[in-house]
Formats: structure tokens, sequence, C-alpha cells
């Protein structure tokens, strides 16, 4: 027995200073240890006893199939139960990790990336829990996690974690992860513009033991419910989680019963340092090499701005290093920083979903990428910023990945999927909140988050509205659903417009419109959290163009119902018509940016937004002239669009191709291109400036400088950024109109 | 040997040089930016990307903005194929965007046997 825990008195000087300090941390933060390594954690000596020992590779097979059967029943059982709309469209993910925290296998369906982040909190946990009295673990146990500081992608998604135990040991965890949506943030959903600090982002759950002894806590769950809008959604998502993980581990105890628990920790850990391995020696297969891209993420949420994200991936041997120093500064009061985590992670949900669709998705494949930033940028931000858009810059950095290695394999030997064009990056979803006609409050976002459309490939277009970039295997869910919940209809839903889509060789997949107008009297209201409103979000591949920008249009001032009843010809359910003939008299039509606060919305006003479409895939001029036609027949492009980019010449009432005509003129748009084409140096003479436009103001570095421009606060070197806290656009535009008003009371002369 | 390093840029190997790969005319070293070799022109991206809404009434008609959005167009010197599409604010020095490491590219291809693998049969068992 140690006398010196047991008495403190009697302890010696150095023992008892490191207890003292152990048992009064101040605030158990985001352990930056933890937090900034994505890395495998090296073997336990359990683990290195029994792999050294050698593996039964069909064993360990048979084990693999029998957990992932746990995982998709699981998925099945939480996905049947939950209540969070995001949930319900497959939002969600189930996964095994081992004792040390490293994912080892998830469910197939949903969004892995989930499971992805979830290595930092079970780190967390067990280093500083686990022998903490107060907390400890024990078998039974549910931990809960919302705050992305700790793990995971962002504050609204929340994530249930238990231990498995065999003969009183962890031997592996199980998890529930899923976006819940209505975390009690300042804004409905748990994501908004009007977010300006981390303590408006509602509920911050660092990982918190909401269940014991396979139940859970009473006051835990009222307080999590009296901290939120929804608070029947909260009750039964955490019911759902509870019910996925206590079966997942009973699934577990049964493959241990069956197999030894030898053989499964040995499996757990084996399946993580396959995926390490495997990643690590298909980077190798590569030719060494960099590619660079960079992305501007063009609004503030609450003003435009131009914050320019540097992507530079380089590839050395059998690892790559991923360079985002000259990046935009973070931003102090704005929600669109993120975290470091949010970045890695972003890398690893693309190479597993788009460049190596053929391996698990797990942090373990990006074991041999290294991350280089300048910490206090919107990659790699302070825990003092706001994140509750982090998706904003996480997005971006898995189009740069994705285009990154569309790139680096295109010229290499061995490849593992087919070489596309970036997929739609953004949440165009409406968000939504307040009374709905059950009179229950709420706050979420619809599934149309979901709808976005792929990217081009190198032999055939791209999908429309196919799924979200971050997973292949979700739902938008169903229009009739949300309106027998909610007080609006769709008024227009899933309308394809010409233009949404990039062009190319192959096009990108088309994206949807769609107008949700409200219907009841209880006060109820919408907002938007998106960029690429004046900047093209994604980008094409090898010559083909981006997808276009998008912003969201009202039609306010009229109850659009009575009009529909009484002069039905006047309501056209297309975004274009109802906007640009404006038939219906009285009302006021208005287009903003995709990042619009949240508006409460009598009924019969309208609220219109469009998803995103594709990027294109090769040079326009190479599209098959049938296909082209073919999508000016689907309304896919305008008539301009046929002929003016891709040079196609036909009847314009028959659409018959007149083949010769069509050579004629794309011969033509050749020799333009050669007549209007400068060289390199005259470009660099006559078009590249010293410094950024002054019409918005510009974040990050300029033609590779080494100070990173802080907009209004002039640069500076990325170790010596000043705080970006920007004035209320409200009271800017209150100080121009008083200003204006001044001048005008000013006695003239 | 010749690679395919995008769609349209082919590499040289023995001679390390740039080339088109729809027209065959040699760019430039494969040792430095494949762009410098190319034409280049900014485009309104109101040419390629049409409003949907009227832009007279509307300042967000469902088109990049032009005063912060620019096309840069990369074209063969020779034939005119677009090589490469890049959207950057105007003003800004085009992107350096793919860099391959030679020699890493030729050991890849020839390995130390020096046998060379089929590139145009391996990009096409990506096509259907």
């Amino acid at each position: 027995m140690n006398t010196n825990l047991a008495n403190p008195d009697t302890a010696d000087e150095q023992a008892l200073v490191d207890r003292f300090l152990s048992k009064n941390r101040a605030f158990l933060g985001p352990d930056p240890e933890i937090q900034r390594n994505h890395h495998v954690a090296p073997r336990t000596s359990r683990e290195e006893e029994i792999l050294s020992a050698g593996i039964d590779s069909n064993l360990y097979a048979e084990i693999r199939s029998g957990l992932r059967a746990s995982l998709d029943e699981t998925f099945k059982i939480a996905e049947m139960t939950v209540a969070s709309p995001a949930a319900q469209c497959a939002d969600m993910s189930t996964g095994y990790f081992t004792a040390s925290g490293d994912l080892s296998l998830a469910s197939t369906r949903g969004v892995a990336g989930f499971t992805v982040s979830l290595h930092y909190p079970i780190r967390f946990i067990r280093k500083y829990f686990e022998t903490d009295e107060t907390v400890g673990i024990n078998e039974g146990d549910g931990f809960l996690l919302n705050d992305a500081h700790y793990g995971g992608i962002h504050s609204p998604d929340q994530h249930l974690f238990m231990p498995i135990f065999h003969d009183g040991v962890i031997v592996s965890w199980c998890v529930c992860a899923m976006h819940e949506g209505e975390i009690g943030a300042r804004v409905p959903g748990g994501m908004g513009p009007m977010i300006e600090s981390p303590w408006d982002e509602g509920l911050r759950g660092s990982p918190i033991k909401m269940v014991e002894n396979y139940a859970l806590k009473t006051d835990l769950v009222t307080f999590m419910q009296n901290s939120c809008r929804e608070p029947q959604t909260m009750l039964a998502d955490l019911k759902a989680r509870l019910a996925a993980c206590c079966r997942m581990e009973r699934r577990g105890k049964e493959h241990i019963a069956r197999y030894g628990v030898d053989s499964v920790v040995g499996f757990l850990r084996s399946n993580v340092e396959f995926m390490r391995d495997e990643g690590r020696r298909r980077i190798a297969e590569l030719p060494d090499g960099t590619v660079r891209t960079q992305f501007y993420i063009d609004d503030t949420m609450r003003e435009p701005a131009l914050m320019k994200i540097m992507y530079c991936f380089t590839v050395k041997g059998d690892k790559v290093i991923v360079d985002l120093r000259g990046s935009s500064p973070e931003l102090f009061n704005r929600p669109i920083n993120s975290l470091l985590s949010t970045q890695v992670l972003g890398v690893a949900i693309t190479l597993a979903h788009h460049i190596w669709p053929d391996m698990p998705c797990a942090q373990a494949i990006i074991d041999c990428f290294e991350f280089i930033t300048d910490p206090g940028t919107i990659a790699d931000c302070s825990n003092e910023v706001p994140v509750a858009l982090c998706i904003q810059p996480m997005f971006k950095i898995m189009t740069a990945a994705e285009l990154a290695f569309a790139k680096l394999y295109f010229g290499a030997p061995v490849k593992y999927g087919k070489t596309k064009a970036g997929w739609f990056n953004q949440p165009a979803a409406i968000i939504y909140g307040g009374v709905t006609q059950h009179q229950d409050s709420c706050g979420n976002m619809c599934g149309d988050l979901n709808g976005m459309a792929g990217g081009a490939k190198c032999d055939e277009d791209g999908e429309h509205s196919i799924a979200p970039c971050f997973g292949a295997n979700v739902d938008i869910g169903e229009s009739e659903e949300a309106e027998e919940q909610l007080p609006f209809i769709y008024a227009i839903s899933k309308r394809i417009w010409p233009g949404n889509c990039g062009f190319g060789k192959f096009r990108g997949g088309a994206a949807y419109e769609y107008g949700l107008m409200r219907y009841g009297e209880q006060p109820f209201g919408f907002q938007t959290f998106t960029g690429g409103s004046y900047f093209p979000s994604t980008f094409g591949l090898f010559g083909g163009y981006a997808c276009p920008t998008y912003g969201t249009v009202r039609v306010r001032g009229k109850n659009l119902f009575k009009v529909m009843k009484e002069t039905p010809e006047l309501f056209q359910a297309s975004m274009a018509s109802i906007m640009n003939d404006r038939l219906i008299e009285g009302a006021e039509y208005s287009s903003h940016s995709m990042a619009v606060a949240f508006e409460l919305y009598p009924e019969g006003e309208l609220f219109m937004t469009s998803q995103g479409g594709g990027g294109g895939y090769g040079d326009v001029l190479d599209r098959d002239p049938n296909l082209v036609i073919k999508d000016l027949e689907e309304g896919l492009i305008r008539e301009e669009t046929a002929m003016d980019l891709y040079g196609v010449v036909y009847d314009p009432d028959t659409y018959a191709i007149d083949d010769t005509a069509t050579v004629e003129r794309r011969k033509g748009i050749l020799k333009g291109r050669l007549a209007k084409g400068v060289s390199w140096d005259e470009f660099m003479a006559t078009r590249v400036k010293p410094e950024p436009p002054a019409t918005v103001p510009f974040f990050g570095s300029w033609n590779n400088s080494e100070e990173l421009y802080c907009g209004p606060f002039g640069k500076a070197l990325p170790s010596a950024l000043p705080p970006i806290i920007l004035p209320d656009p409200k009271d800017v535009e209150i100080q121009q109109l008083k200003a204006k008003l001044a001048s005008l009371e000013a006695p003239r002369n | 040997m010749k690679v395919l390093a995008t769609e349209y840029l082919r590499v040289d190997l023995e001679e390390e040089m740039w080339e088109c790969d729809r027209c065959d005319h040699v760019l430039g070293p494969a040792r430095e930016n494949y762009k410098r070799f190319l034409l280049i022109h900014d485009r309104n991206p109101r040419e390629v990307h049409h409003p949907l809404l009227d832009p007279e009434r509307y300042r967000f008609c469902f088109s990049p903005d032009p005063e912060v959005c620019v096309i840069y167009e990369f074209y063969c010197p020779h034939c005119g194929l677009m090589m490469d599409v890049e959207y950057t604010v105007p003003g800004h020095a085009p992107l350096h965007d793919l860099e391959l490491d030679i020699d890493s590219l030729k050991e890849k291809w020839c390995g130390a046997t020096g046998v060379e693998n089929d590139s145009t049969a391996n990009t096409a068992a990506f096509r259907s």
C-alpha cells in the first residue's frame, strides 16, 4: 500500500506538489497534446503481446464481418428511433474503437466522418476521468460530447461513448454519433450568422457521464432538455444513442465470448494498423510533387469579405505535408473559424470517400499526413473564437484534397478510383426555428443540406443532388414529412434551374432550387449560413468550369396562399419566374447572400434558395454536341451556353444539330482563344497587382506575401496578428445613414 | 516515355518537356511551371455563368461578382485547347498548382528496372 497517498502529510515534497496539482487543476479544458495529434496511438502492452504472437487473418475477417453487421444493425436501430431531422436523413454513424480510442470500424451507412474524429474525446476521458474518483469509467457508463474543442466536428453534433469491459478492463469503446441540431445556441439549430462568440454556441458539452449502469441520468437529461429549444427531440435522441450503444456493447461482448478477448482486441488493433499501413503504402506509390489550391470564403456570415484558405499538399516518399499557411487570420466575432482537428478530419473523409473509395473511413488512413499551419488563422484557430460554422473551412479542405489527389493520381501508375472534379461543398440548407403547428418549440435544419451535386468525372457527367461531400450514403428527406411536422410547405420543391452546374467536357451534376412558404400564425422563421454568393464555392478540373454562385431570395409583404387561391396563374413554382416576372402586385421581392440572419416570417411569405452544382471536367469544346443538346432539353443549361460556350449550332425549334456548322463554330472559338490569350510575361506585367482589390475586405496572403492581410486592420506577420473584431453591420449602416442625414441637414451656403 | 500529367498535359520523361496531348506541341521544360508556356485570358465570369435573376434588379443574381472574381483560362498556344481554368481574385497571380518531381515521376513509371508502365492503360482502366 502506498502510505504517501493515504496520508499527504507524510508524502515527500515533490509527490505532494504533484498530487496537489493533479487534484487542483483549475480547468480541464481542451488538451492540445490530444487535440493536435491525429496519429494512431502506440500499441498497448496487451496489443503488442497479442499481435506479436501472430494473427489469424481468417479469424479476424470473421470478427470484422460480425462487428460490421453489429454496426449496421445499431445504425438502423438509431436511425429508426431518432427525432433529429438530420439524423433521420442518416447524418449519423456508429463505430467500434480500440481501448486507446482509435477508430477501427464504422458503420457502412451514414456519415463516417462523425466517428473519424472521436479518438480525441476517448483519449481525454481516459486521461482525465479514468482515475478521477468523482467520475471514473465503469461498465454501463456512457459519456456524451458535443463541443468540437474535445473532438467531433461542431457543437450541433452529439455523440455517446460507451466502454466495453472484459474482466474489469476496458477492451474497446463503441460510439453512436449524429447531428442533433438544436443545442440551445443563440440561433435555432446551433448554427447561424449571428453567432459571434463561443458563448453564443449553446451547450458546450465536454465529455459528460450521462449514462450510468446503462441508464440515462434523469437530472442531466433534464438539464440538457432545459437548455435547448427541442426538449422532446433531445430526449428521443439520447435514448436512440443509448439503445445503439447498449446493443453495440452487447454484440461486442458476444464476440468476445465467441472468439476470445485477445482475438477481438487483436482484430480491433490490427484493423487500425492495416488502415494506417495501407494509407502509407498508397502514398508511397505516388510520384513526389506538390499540388496547390486556394479557395475564398466570400462571406464572414455578416458581411462580404474575401478570406483566403491556402492548401498545399506535398507528397514526399510515404509522407504528405499539408501546408495551410497563408490562410486568413481568425475572426474574433464571426463563426467561420475552424480548429486544426476539423481540417484534419476533412482530409480523412475526402481520402476515404473520394480518392480511396475502397478504404474504410478512419483517421488511421492519414496517419502519414502532417499539417503545417499558422496558429490563429481560420484553418487552425484558437479556443477563444466561435467555430459554429467551421464546416465552411472544413468543406473547403475537402474539395482541396479532392482536387489535389485527383491531380497527383492522374500521373501515377496506379489509381484507386475515377478522376473527378470538385463536389459541391456548402451547407446550403435553410435553418428554421419557432413554434410548430403542434405547439412544440423547434430549431433545426432541412435535410436539403444533403442535396449537393457531384463533380464531373473523367468519363461521365456528375450526378444531380446526389449526396453531401462528406457522406455518400445519406438522404435529403421527404418534403411531405417535413410539411407534416413543421409550419411551412415546399412551394418549390427540387426544381432544376439552367446553369446550376460546372460546364466542361463532362459537366458537374446539377442541383435543385427550393422555396419554403410559411403556413400558420405561430412565430416561425428562417436563416441560412452558406458562402459562395459572390465567388464560386467549388471548382472544376482540367479546364472544367466551377459551379455558379447562389443567393437567397424572398417574396414578402403578401400572403401568397391567398394569391394561389384567388389567382393561381400568377404563381409559378420557379424562382426565376417569380423574381424576374414579379407578377404578384404589392409583394416585396428581394435577393440576399446565402448567409442571412434569423428572421420571423408571417404566413404566406416565401423564402427560396438553391443547392449547389458540381464542378466540370475538361474543355467545354470537347463535349459531345449530343450531350449539349440533351442538357438543353433537360433544362440544365441555357441556349446561350449551348451556342456560345459549347459552340454547338442547332435548330432552335427542333434541336437538330448542324454538325458542319458546329465544327466551324468550335474552330472559330479556338482561334478566338489564340487571339485573346496573352503570354505569361505579358499577363504578369499587365494583370497582376501588388495589392488585393479594395472593394471587399481581403484576409490572408496576397501573391505569397509573408504578411497576412487582415481586412480593415492592415496586414501583419502570422506571429503578430491583431485581434480581428468586426463591427456589427447594422451599426455600420446606422453610422452611414447618420452621416448622410447630417450632410442633408447641414446648412447650405 | 511520355506520361499524362493531366487530361491534356503530357510529360516527355526523356526530354523532360511539357507537351500538349492534343496537338503534340512542345510547351517547355517540365521542371518549370507549365502555366508559363500557355496563353492566358482573364475572363469575366458572367460570360460563362449567366445570371439567373435580373442583375439590374438584384445584386445576388446567382452569377459570380466580377468585382471579386475573375476566371483565368489557360490555352495551348498552338491549338487553343483549354488546359486549365482558375477562379481567382482580380489582380492575383496565377497559382502554380501542379509541381511534379520529374525524377520521382521517372522512377515511378520506369522503376529501377527501366521497364515502362503503360500510362494510357491505367487511365483507361478508370474510364467506363
